[in-house]
């Protein structure tokens, strides 16, 4: 007997269980978090900033506690590989197309650019700092 | 493996590459890539990254009977059925590849269906399980006993038997995306077992090497910038100790890891738990340099340049004129052994050479180390057959 039961998805929102097929994830079109900030950093390459997501109960509890308004927000730095992807981000490239000017600019072998591109991808996704635009029906 | 770029009949062609892996070597479409990597299996996907082409091989002892193997297979097909009656093509490329083997053909209750193998090679000692995922209407066909040339005259219609056909031997070869039977029966003709050879071909992606059949596959991954084997000797599974280690690495992209400084500065770091002493400059033979698709015959030449590079701390400042890779030059270093107290535990100074083919933006690396690091000419050899396919 199961204790608790997932949610469903509601209607026109790709529920988790749904897994995109390869050719449909080379197809997604990743966009920037607009409240992502952006800027140089002093080694090299980009250092975003990023605000913290939070439960919904823990936010709300931390509003009643903390007087400070702003969320709290974390930075992550990006080497040079991660800042040639970081600047095709933006809603226009899709994976595949960001996948290909990795292969042309670092001579890779096309899978290994596809998963280097999709792990970076998914890593900015985990941390909210990207989305991905499914592709046009 | 001389045969990189042939196709199953040995005339070369664009439009097929050698796979080798577990001591089985094929000739695939270009397209098809890695898709699942075990240590005993490969699984390929085609161009859309479909599972399509699986095998699998196992040493075996004693022996081996293909009809309870098989009739194992056919009970692990639950939901589906399995039947002994296939396409004359898949048969006759089965009886091409050597040794014994007994073909099936499978079909599943979601309509899918593909055509396998039990396969034995009593030479070396193996056996193995090959299975081709057939899609669309030649897989209605295939899987269903269809044959070819038969009065339906099945294969001819499909769009992945119309592509096969078509290809002529003077056209750019290329299986379709929907693989059927009669694609697959080509890829099946170009299998061969490399057990008896004495050697451990490997050809994935983009790098090929080969290395002795005394060594075991131990450990590998193929990360992304990074592809690692590691092979380690029999005796090392037997006493739990580390007897002969080869490790062959590849690197890319070359220009970013090395961030146009001291390559040895960076390869006292990359492999630090080899404990790399002073480096010295390699020359490379034009072939190593300038042919990348000739690995077997790219070779580094012996000879020192007398440039020596000691290792530097990684506090310390900018280069310092340790030069980067020369264009296709090497680096190479002795290896330290970690000092033991107890005699058996020693191991010899072990070796590492690192270099960068030209114009490939990838970094190579060979290292052997244990107690009975692998001989200088094996490591040699060794050098000369790694190298980069393209991609």
């Amino acid at each position: 007997m199961r204790w608790f039961r997932r949610k469903s998805a509601p209607a026109g929102i790709v529920s988790s269980g749904t897994v995109p097929n390869r050719a449909e994830s080379l197809a997604c079109r990743p966009v920037r978090n607009p409240a992502v900030r952006e800027s140089a950093n002093p080694g090299g390459g980009v250092r975003l900033t990023y605000p913290l997501a939070f439960k919904p109960w823990f936010e709300s509890l931390t509003c009643r506690f903390v007087a400070e308004q702003q969320p709290p927000t974390k930075r992550i730095d990006l080497d040079e590989m991660g800042t040639f992807c970081w600047e095709r981000i933006d809603g226009e490239y899709t994976v595949a197309q960001i996948a290909e000017a990795f292969v042309g600019r670092y001579s890779l072998h096309p899978r290994e650019a596809e998963r280097a591109v999709g792990e970076f991808l998914r890593t900015l996704g985990r941390r909210g700092i990207v989305a991905m635009r499914l592709p046009e029906a | 493996m001389t045969d990189a770029e042939t196709r199953p009949g040995g005339t070369p062609d664009s439009g097929w590459r050698r796979v080798a892996w577990a001591g089985i070597g094929l000739n695939v479409p270009r397209g098809w890539q890695p898709g699942a990597i075990e240590r005993d299996g490969l699984r390929l996907e085609d161009r859309l990254g479909r599972p399509t082409f699986e095998f699998k091989r196992t040493p075996v002892r004693g022996a081996f009977s293909l009809e309870k193997h098989f009739a194992r297979v056919a009970r692990s097909f639950r939901e589906g059925e399995v039947r002994r009656e296939v396409p004359d093509a898949w048969a006759e490329a089965l009886a091409r590849v050597g040794g014994q083997g007994l073909p099936f053909a499978w079909s599943a209750k979601n309509g899918g269906g593909g055509l396998g193998a039990v396969l034995h090679f009593p030479d070396s000692g193996a056996a193995g399980l090959v299975q081709a995922v057939l899609r669309g209407e030649a897989s209605a066909r295939s899987g269903g006993g269809g044959r070819r040339g038969g009065p339906e005259g099945s294969d001819a219609s499909g769009d992945g038997a119309a592509s096969v056909d078509a290809a002529g031997p003077d056209r750019d070869f290329r299986l379709g995306d929907d693989l059927c039977a009669a694609g697959a029966a080509l890829v099946l003709s170009g299998l061969r077992d490399h057990g008896a050879d004495g050697r451990w071909p490997v050809a994935l992606f983009d790098v090929r090497t080969e290395v002795p059949g005394s060594l075991e596959l131990a450990a590998f991954h193929f990360r992304p910038g990074h592809f690692q084997l590691v092979f380690r000797a029999d005796a090392a599974k037997r006493h739990g100790r580390t007897i002969t280690e080869l490790r062959l690495d590849r690197v890319a992209p070359a220009d970013v890891v090395l961030g146009g400084g001291d390559a040895a500065r960076w390869a006292t770091k990359f492999f630090a738990e080899l404990r790399p002493g002073v480096f010295e400059s390699l020359a490379v033979s034009a072939e190593a340099a300038g042919n990348e698709s000739g690995g077997s015959d790219a070779a580094v030449a012996g000879a020192v340049n007398g440039e020596r590079h000691a290792p530097r701390e990684a506090g310390e400042g900018p280069s310092g004129g340790g030069p980067a890779f020369p264009e296709g030059g090497a680096i190479e270093a002795a290896c330290r052994p970690p000092r033991r107290l107890v005699p058996w535990l020693r191991e010899r100074p072990g070796r590492l050479r690192v270099w960068s083919p030209a114009g490939s933006n990838r970094l190579l690396a060979v290292s052997t180390r244990g107690r009975r690091p692998v001989e200088p000419s094996v490591f040699e050899e060794v050098c000369a057959a790694y190298a980069l396919v393209p991609s």
